[in-house]
């Protein structure tokens, strides 16, 4: 069954929310089992969250553009709430930068928060475009 | 259970929790405000409401957890699951492209802006108004 992007909403049932709730549950236990992991190199900049954000942009871009090939389910919403919602985070980023302006490293705030976002569009971008070309 | 899968299991209970309640936020907009032609306004405006509510929350949490006013099982929950998957970066990232595909490069613009100054102040103002309501009190000699 595929819908219209606007139309989702009206088929979801219970379990999709049920598969949607536990989609971001695995998304933010993933999240934070890397950031357990990833070395905390360059030690005042946020690399697990930086991470995360931008690997998260680059898997939703591609998913973005296979949906947008083969038509729109409920499923779609599955991946862009549940699995890449709890895996991505605006919170901890927020809280993150205020930390580092907090400690006085105003530049370090400033840039943490520009590279989110560019690193985050461009990734983005580039797994829709990627994947457009591999369907 | 060891301590790493406890910690594993609370992220993942708060990231379900936090997802559900998203996504009961994105359907509450939906029903009331979609109209044809404005799916990706209505669906920025749910993006936009989650990250900068999400971030208040978590500044207040976040000060409160520096203080050691709450429990560590409490913030990986909370803090580091509920509100981590509350809050949304990719889909962010998702709408701002739509926007630009459609050539609305200001709504765009605006659109970015809106939701890194607004989720920003808003950890910002919960943070430094925790800070200092659980600051120690002075010890007078």
């Amino acid at each position: 069954m595929t819908v219209a992007v606007t139309e989702i909403h009206q088929y979801l049932t219970f379990w999709h929310v049920l598969w949607i709730g536990l989609g971001g549950g695995f998304g933010a236990a993933l999240r934070y089992s890397l950031s357990q992991v990833v070395s905390r190199k360059g030690r005042h900049w946020p690399w697990p969250t930086w991470l995360v954000n931008v690997s998260g942009a680059l898997v939703l871009g591609a998913i973005a553009a296979y949906f947008n090939d083969f038509g729109y389910e409920p499923a779609f919403f599955f991946w862009e709430l549940g699995i890449l919602g709890g895996y991505t985070t605006m919170s901890t980023f927020a809280v993150e930068t205020v930390t580092l302006a907090h400690q006085r490293r105003i530049g370090l705030a400033l840039g943490y928060a520009l590279s989110s976002v560019l690193a985050t569009l461009a990734a983005l971008m580039l797994g829709f475009t990627l994947a457009g070309l591999l369907s | 259970m060891s301590p790493v899968s406890r910690a594993i299991l609370l992220v993942f209970v708060g990231g379900t929790l936090g997802s559900m309640a998203r996504l009961t936020v994105s359907l509450l907009l939906y029903q009331h405000y979609l109209g044809a032609g404005n799916h990706y306004t209505v669906a920025m405006a749910a993006t936009l409401a989650v990250n900068v509510i999400g971030s208040l929350a978590l500044g207040a949490l976040a000060a409160l957890r520096q203080h050691k006013r709450i429990p560590a099982m409490l913030w990986l929950l909370l803090g580091v699951g509920g509100l981590g998957a509350f809050t949304t970066f990719s889909a962010m990232a998702l709408d701002t492209f739509i926007a630009i595909q459609l050539a609305h490069w200001s709504l765009a613009g605006l659109y970015v802006v809106a939701t890194i100054a607004g989720s920003v102040s808003a950890a910002a103002l919960s943070y430094v108004w925790t800070l200092y309501l659980t600051r120690s009190p002075r010890v007078s000699a």
